[in-house]
């Protein structure tokens, strides 16, 4: 009996390897969707991406007709997810809602994908960057907190939630233009302002989605937006660009930029219909009011076109990666991968 | 990954070392002996792989990624001694009642291709078959009834999850390619 | 506290029948090794968006509550543990079913389940502020040292040989460090394998570590029956199951306070509360980790105690305690709520529904601990040969489910081998889950407190200056010192004076 049981299963290993190797793709129809489609959210739950995200598959559903799914899928920078929205079959049921370290985790030698691995569907939103401190802080505006960081380098401390993530740009950032905060890595950006809370570090580099509450009960004072454009909710506080002029360079491009994307296999048929209904998501008033409420910048409204979209994906791309690459926080050269410097 | 050169030293100490350790298992009473012997190498083999790694990376032990791998690893090396010390005082237990390697290896290795079968066949097909050769192999006798309960667990468990839970289970990706 | 706010939803019956709804996935869900509460909630958030927001978390509370008891119910009849809180319920639950006392040990679980989950949320209700403040005083080097306090403990609660327990220990924070570092985003111990650049997750450590290895061993040991022929149905009064109460509010405070901290959670609270029970009872009805009630008490009530707590630094600081606020507060920002310092006096209503869920929640515990979970019990009345092969589909599931990587149930393979070699030579597996568990947050809070200190005069001062910090170091340096060899015997060679 169990000689018999063997040879099966000596058959079956062999059957499997067969099925492993490369088997050609079919003909397929667009008649699409007709089943549940899951998002891929490549961090873990409560963070503004899973926040954006779900609030997007909540709206997405209703236009498409079909029950949207969310899995968050964590790890390595985002990276893991990535690779498995790639390497799922390119139906158009397996989406992603990734925020910006796509264009970064070849540099940060952590997988071989960019964003050339995937169409986009949209650009979707970004949560502008603001900087704050404890309420009790010594410190009023951002004047004051970069003058002391001029005069003490390395002793006004700032939290970042990890390596190569916008936080740690931020920091780099302000290396660059002369004021260096003593940089402690968290977790994750509530990590962030709680040591902010505190008293364990002075400020940080926070989403503003992340603190509004934090802003509007007045444990968090604001001192400014790192953007090139004010909040709609606070008019009044400056953007860092104003401040220092010498960073205007660097506040161009949005620094959590948060997309919709599919692996760049699957069909355009099946791309268009997403991209049709992404448009309509975009225009319900369900989602304008989240926009409105938590100050999300609309990148859809900035970036139109897939052409628009690519353009900006790659001047992110160069900008952050060669940041990176000059503050030593990642390992493998852009130009390893053709990514030139940026012009500026 | 930056510590190509560590890893090769340390895979060739980890073989010299085997060796010593096979010479020296004569010497070593009981197993707990001898499992403290393999811990003690393990530990050093661990303290070199730390602070060579480190030695690569430009920063201070401080806030170095492999100041914890070697405290774990002194831990372990202070463990081993402790281990050695208890084996030198404890005679070797006897050895309890037959163990059944062979229907137990026997079982991995259906998990195993089962592992393997699931991305390609899916779910439910694999799993039918995986339920059918593991109720034969642990001496479930009729053949009805093994087929029998195989296919309704398989569908009540894919109902309750897939269907209800709207859990996420391998879908099979040669259904794709066929065109089903 | 919005008292009348919290009664009204006690007596709107689609509430209470959401928080049913709720309660039952939970129970099963929690039940299920690998299926996690966390990713119940998130599947339910997908299901609930067209929801309300009142509707969506009478649901989500009912399960997480119902879900946290019930990894219990696995742990305790085919010591499977469903979630790394209900480790130690296995450690005197399952010899206990065994002996064919299961309905007894079921009902000890459910009682002090349900006395811990209403502790927990009647202090969120009462006293959020308060604690939320208390969790804000714990600096990273007091998560490090209360993790490296809780490993110390566990190392010689679960072994004869303390350096077993502690081997067993240190191979899982090896086994933590592996995967990209916090800091400096470098991967290490990957040894050049992707796929480990994420890390190993805890669920598919937990479940091949428990349950590939359960698996393992009795079919290595061809032991194809049930494993028990019949079970005692002795009445139990309940004045003798409230007997434990008092020690139970104790475990209750520490379940509590360690569910506040973000991070730590159910599995450290329940270790802490272990080791305390073999501290102050006295006489256990038998001897801690062969079948001690006792054991089951404080590991129940500490980690139900905990759901109140994780609750706190949500609902106060918009901080989530665990990964299931983490989802809860999600489910707030999509439905338009904004949590953070302003909540419960802005939205009195929602932090009502919150609490009124979660008591209702214990509610449905209580009842379906003591009516469905005998029931459930039976399965320990199939034979092996039947339940082995189901239990093996489902430690798959749960392994890949968690992250939806077929990589992972590679690892539960894996670890279940190595839980059987471990088992046979007599080495602990749970200190090896609590070390995967906590092993990442040590790494990082001890990295980040060093960081931190940096910029500081006077370095070693200013890292050790909280009396938190001192506390919790005196105690972890006392519990080493206690279970170092000479020192134990020395203690009690003065004890026996």
């Amino acid at each position: 009996m169990k000689k018999y049981i063997i040879a099966i299963l000596l058959v079956a290993l062999t059957v499997s390897t067969l099925f492993a190797s490369g088997v050609k793709e079919g003909e397929k129809k667009v008649n699409y969707p007709t089943k549940p489609i899951t998002m891929i959210i490549p961090y873990g739950a409560g963070g503004t991406t899973d926040v954006s995200g779900r609030k997007f598959a909540a709206v997405l559903q209703k236009v498409i007709g079909q029950p949207v799914t969310v899995q968050n899928m964590p790890g390595a920078s985002g990276s893991i997810a990535c690779k498995y929205v790639k390497d799922a079959a390119p139906d158009g049921y397996t989406v992603l809602f990734h925020a910006e370290s796509l264009g970064t985790q070849r540099v940060a030698g952590l997988s071989d994908l960019s964003y050339d691995d995937f169409t986009p569907i949209m650009s979707v939103v970004n949560d502008p960057k603001v900087i704050v401190v404890a309420k009790d802080s010594k410190y009023n505006t951002l004047e004051d907190l970069l003058a002391d960081m001029k005069k003490n380098p390395g002793k006004v401390k700032m939290s970042y939630t990890g390596p190569g993530g916008s936080g740690h740009v931020q920091g780099i950032i302000m290396e660059k233009l002369g004021y260096v905060p003593a940089l402690t890595a968290y977790k994750s950006g509530s990590d962030c302002f709680l040591a902010v809370l505190s008293g364990e570090v002075d400020f940080t580099n926070s989403n503003f989605a992340t603190v509004v509450g934090y802003i509007a009960s007045g444990d968090l004072k604001l001192l400014a937006v790192s953007s090139d454009r004010h909040l709609d909710k606070y008019p009044d506080v400056p953007t860092f660009e104003e401040v220092d002029p010498a960073a205007a360079p660097y506040m161009k491009n949005a620094f959590t930029p948060l997309n919709f994307l599919v692996a760049n296999t699957v069909d355009s048929a099946i791309v268009d219909v997403l991209r049709d209904a992404a448009k309509k998501v975009v225009e319900s008033d369900e989602w304008k009011s989240f926009v409105a409420d938590n100050c999300l910048e609309p990148l859809y409204e900035k970036y139109k076109t897939p052409e628009e979209i690519k353009k900006f994906y790659s001047e992110w791309t160069s900008l952050v990666s060669w940041l990176l690459y000059d503050a030593g926080a990642v390992k493998n050269s852009p130009s390893d991968f053709g990514i030139a410097r940026p012009n500026n | 990954m930056g510590e190509p050169y560590g890893e090769c030293g340390s895979l060739f100490l980890l073989q010299s070392t085997l060796k010593v350790r096979i010479s020296m298992k004569k010497y070593l009473k009981s197993s707990d002996s001898v499992e403290g012997a393999l811990f003690f190498v393990i530990s050093v083999l661990g303290i070199i792989f730390s602070i060579k790694s480190h030695s690569m990376m430009d920063m201070d032990w401080k806030l170095s990624p492999y100041l914890f791998p070697l405290a774990i690893s002194i831990m372990l090396f202070a463990l081993s001694i402790s281990l050695l010390i208890e084996g030198r005082k404890k005679e070797e237990a006897k050895k309890d009642k037959s163990v059944h390697y062979r229907d137990m290896l026997l079982y991995i290795l259906i998990c195993f291709i089962y592992y393997l079968l699931l991305p390609y066949v899916g779910f439910l097909v694999s799993t039918v078959v995986f339920l059918i050769f593991t109720f034969r192999l642990l001496g479930l006798k009729k053949w009805s009834m093994t087929i029998l309960l195989s296919v309704v667990a398989t569908l009540f468990v894919y109902i309750l999850f897939a269907r209800l839970l709207h859990v996420m289970l391998p879908s099979g990706s040669i259904y794709y390619y066929l065109g089903l | 506290m919005y008292f009348d706010l919290v009664l009204s939803y006690f007596l709107n019956i689609r509430f209470i029948l959401l928080v049913l709804f709720g309660s039952v996935i939970g129970l099963f869900v929690g039940a299920i090794p690998g299926l996690s509460v966390t990713m119940a909630t998130a599947l339910l958030v997908s299901i609930t968006y067209t929801w309300t927001t009142n509707d969506a978390m009478a649901t989500i509370m009912g399960l997480y509550v119902v879900g946290v008891f019930s990894g219990a119910l696995s742990a305790i009849l085919i010591n499977i543990p469903g979630a790394p809180s209900s480790v130690v319920t296995a450690f005197d639950g399952y010899p206990l079913a065994k002996r064919g006392e299961a309905y007894k040990t079921l009902k000890y679980a459910t009682i002090y389940s349900f006395i811990g989950s209403v502790f927990g949320l009647v202090a969120m209700w009462t006293l959020c502020g308060p604690i939320s403040k208390i969790a804000l005083k714990f600096h990273p080097i007091d998560y490090f040292l209360l993790a490296l306090f809780g490993l110390a403990a566990v190392g010689s609660l679960t072994s004869k040989s303390f350096s077993k327990g502690l081997i067993s220990a240190a191979f899982g924070l090896f086994i933590a460090m592996i995967g990209l570092d916090s800091v400096v985003g470098s991967p290490r111990l990957t040894f050049g394998i992707r796929s480990l650049q994420a890390g190993i997750a805890t669920v598919p450590a937990l479940v091949g570590l428990f349950g590939f290895t359960e698996v393992l061993s009795s079919i290595s040991h061809n032991d194809m029956e049930a494993q028990v022929s019949e079970m005692k149905s002795e009445k139990i009064p309940l004045k003798d199951v409230l007997k434990h109460f008092w020690h139970s509010m104790y475990y209750a405070v520490i379940g509590t306070v360690v569910g506040a901290l973000p991070g730590a959670g159910g599995p450290v609270a329940s270790f802490l509360a272990y080791s305390s029970a073999e501290k102050i009872v006295r006489k256990p009805s038998r001897p801690f980790g062969e079948g001690a009630i006792e054991g089951i008490v404080a590991s129940e009530t500490s980690n139900n105690a905990c759901i109140g707590g994780a609750m706190i630094p949500m609902l106060a600081l918009a901080v989530p305690g665990d990964a299931v606020t983490a989802i809860i507060l999600s489910v707030f920002y999509v439905h338009g709520l904004q949590p953070g310092p302003m909540f419960i006096k802005t939205q009195p209503g929602m932090f009502a529904s919150v609490v009124a869920g979660g008591l209702l929640g214990c509610v449905f515990l209580l009842l379906l601990g003591l009516v469905v979970a005998p029931k459930l019990s039976r399965i320990i009345l199939v034979p092996k040969r039947i339940l082995l092969p189901l239990v093996t589909v489902l430690c798959i599931i749960g392994a890949f489910a968690a992250n939806n990587r077929m990589f992972d149930v590679l690892l539960m393979f894996l670890f279940g081998i190595l839980g059987y070699v471990m088992r046979r030579r007599g080495y602990p597996v749970a200190p090896m889950v609590l070390a995967i568990v906590l092993g990442g947050m040590m790494d990082s809070n001890f990295r980040r407190a060093v960081s931190l200190v940096q910029s500081e005069e006077h370095k070693i001062a200013a890292m050790f200056s909280s009396p938190i910090t001192i506390v919790l170091l005196i105690l972890t340096i006392l519990t080493l010192l206690m279970n170092v060899p000479v020192v134990s015997t020395k203690i009690k060679g003065i004890k026996g004076r």
